[in-house]
């Protein structure tokens, strides 16, 4: 299936609730995107940004129309085959870092490697690897408490990296960092699509949309804009 | 599989504290429960044994009201000796069938306390004590009159208690730091107890008894006293022992005179009814209290540590692996802990019971977290915590 895009929605349909209290979060929505785009999601709050990426990231369910990722319908798979896409296909980077306040950064980077066959010196290495790439190797054994916003988002990313996902998911990932930090992460998150990464970044920051080559606006589940700069 | 188990151990090791601490809490709390079901089923035993006891005819024993310095004075006097006899015989020629038990701790050389007992064949019969032996190998000894030289030269029959299985053949030849010899012609089953005529609120513990043929030296005054209040007599008519009686009012010898033993069995089974009914009760409500609070215990476990595993779902675990995690550490939690009530209790009644419960407990909190952790999607766990 040639035409298709590495992502492909059709006409995704996401209702929460039952009877009168039911919310429509996504309605039909259609969106294709190719390997290797830098996406923005932009919109207002409640608009459904984060519920979008939760279904691409097959951590949530949809209620009609179909899902395809590299022309495959996700429909068919199973929970287990799932947790293998979130493995080795999806990295999650998110506002408040998702990091486990009692592992070790080493062990919270190293976390989506437990969930493959590599060795465990094989571990080490690809987890060293990618924590000397995001300058945090003199961290390795601190908590996640003992950083900065800016560092744990770092480590956010290098967990998202470690088991060399293709898809990047970035929900608000600067959400909760100032300006200069805001530049330093999403200065990563432009080397590494360069480096041949898809990244789609749900915000609210017009200064982080400004990185993404493409740009979509949904508004009441709806995507209302989607243009190429 | 082999992963995911790595993986469990580890994940306690982060919480080792944690986990201890909880460890401990089950570890104490099946302790507690172990020892009052024990006790429990002790009394329990306690009360079968006197209602087989008793069930068929009254018994008598005597009473024995002499002095310490009587007894002096009783035993040393040989010319005494003949009235004892004459008590003896008397007792051996009554029609009256009658248990003869009597039970002395002795120390051998190395300090060792054993315990030896001399009982008449119907003992074991009477008071339910069972092993892999015929009582008629006592039949020969029952009641034989030997005097001290005598009793030295013969090989007498013993049987041993449970301990001993190990340690000696059946058929094996034994002496005693005296040099008396004894066959062991067989052993008692494990915990075997009876209760004693005296004491009956206590359960005694054969396991390290040995059981030998009563025997009377009728050249020895205390041996013959020992006999006399050893004995204890089934019957419903109290004159057919009135000979005893008679015979010892004349010759003035003992004070004593005959109690019924049925009775007191009575006071006592009604006291151990009341301790089972106690114990039984405090037991109930202490395992009900404990079940619930193991059982929140690793809920709370769960619920603390739902963020974690959403964060792992997040990162590729599927549901099997998180759900493996959590069966693992309260199997092994629960599963330490009923083994080591294994090593204080060993493998009786009142464990089998904490199997059962933590069995319960186990089952309740498999079905519990495979649904908690199936209700909930990853990212509302990471949604309700972060
Ligand atoms: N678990 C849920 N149960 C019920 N309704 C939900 C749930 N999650 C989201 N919604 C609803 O779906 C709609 C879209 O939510 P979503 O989280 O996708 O918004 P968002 O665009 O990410 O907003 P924000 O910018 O504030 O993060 C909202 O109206 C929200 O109330
Ligand atoms: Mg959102």
């Amino acid at each position: 299936m040639k035409w298709m895009k590495n992502i492909e929605l059709r006409n995704i349909t996401k209702k929460y609730g039952k009877g009168e209290n039911k919310t429509c979060a996504l309605n039909k929505v259609n969106i294709g995107i190719d390997e290797g785009e830098m996406v923005a999601i932009m919109g207002t709050s409640g608009s459904g940004k984060t519920t979008l990426l939760n279904i691409i990231g097959t951590i949530d369910s949809w209620t009609e129309g179909e899902y395809y990722l590299k022309g495959k319908n996700i429909r068919d798979y199973s929970e287990k085959e799932k947790a293998v896409l979130r493995n080795q296909v999806f990295g999650f980077v998110v506002q408040d870092f998702a990091l486990v306040p009692h592992y070790k950064v080493e062990k919270n980077v190293e976390l989506p490697l437990y969930y493959t066959k590599y060795s465990k010196k094989k571990r080490k290495e690809k987890t060293d690897h990618v924590l000397e790439r995001l300058h945090l190797i003199n961290k390795k054994h601190c908590y996640p408490a003992e950083l900065s916003g800016g560092q744990k988002q770092r480590i956010a990313i290098a967990r998202a990296l470690v088991n060399e996902a293709e898809i990047l998911l970035c929900d608000e990932p600067t959400g909760a960092l100032d300006s200069k930090t805001t530049k330093e992460i999403m200065d990563i998150f432009v080397m590494l699509n360069r480096s041949g990464k898809t990244i789609i970044i749900v915000t609210h920051d017009m200064e982080v949309a400004k990185y993404c080559r493409r740009l979509v606006k949904i508004e009441d589940g709806n995507i209302i804009e989607d243009v190429y700069k | 599989m082999i992963r995911n188990l790595r993986f469990s151990i580890e994940a306690m090791g982060d919480k080792k504290i944690e986990m201890f601490l909880r460890w401990v809490q089950i570890v104490i709390s099946f302790v507690c429960l172990c020892f009052i079901f024990q006790t429990f089923y002790d009394f329990q035993s306690i009360n079968e044994k006197i209602e087989y006891l008793a069930g068929t005819s009254e018994i008598y024993v005597l009473r024995d009201l002499n002095t310490d310095a009587w007894y002096e004075e009783l035993c040393n006097n040989d010319e005494l000796t003949w009235k004892f006899q004459k008590i003896v015989d008397v007792i051996n020629q009554t029609e009256v069938e009658k248990i003869v038990l009597n039970n002395n701790y002795e120390t051998t050389k190395d300090q060792q306390s054993i315990e030896l007992i001399s009982v008449s064949k119907n003992f074991f019969e009477k008071y339910g004590v069972n092993g892999n032996f015929e009582e008629e190998v006592f039949s020969d000894f029952e009641l034989r009159t030997l005097s001290n030289e005598e009793w030295s030269n013969e090989i007498w029959p013993v049987v041993a208690g449970y301990n001993y299985t190990h340690s000696y053949d059946l058929g094996e030849v034994i002496q005693d730091d005296y040099g008396q010899k004894y066959k062991i012609v067989g052993f008692l089953s494990k915990n075997t107890t009876y209760t004693l005529p005296m004491q009956s609120k206590d359960l005694e513990c054969l396991d390290a008894a040995f059981i030998i043929p009563v025997n009377i030296d009728k050249n020895d005054n205390g041996n013959m006293i020992e006999y006399i209040f050893s004995c204890q007599f089934i019957t419903d008519q109290k004159e057919a022992l009135s000979s005893i009686e008679k015979t010892n009012r004349e010759l003035q010898l003992l004070d004593m005179y005959f109690d019924n033993y049925t009775n007191q069995l009575e006071y006592v089974k009604n006291d151990t009814i009341e301790c089972m009914v106690l114990f039984g009760s405090f037991g109930v409500v202490l395992m009900v209290f404990s079940m619930i609070g193991i059982v929140c215990m690793i809920i709370q476990l769960i619920a603390n540590y739902e963020y974690e595993y959403a964060i792992n779902m997040l990162c590729g675990a599927n549901f099997g692996d998180i759900y493996f995690r959590v069966v693992f550490q309260s199997v092994c939690l629960i599963g330490s802990s009923v083994l080591i009530s294994f090593a204080f209790f060993g493998n009786t009644k009142a464990f089998r019971n904490i199997v059962v419960i933590s069995g319960v407990c186990l089952a309740g909190l498999f079905i519990f977290s495979f649904l908690k952790l199936k209700s909930e999607t990853i990212i509302n766990k990471i949604r309700i915590n972060g």
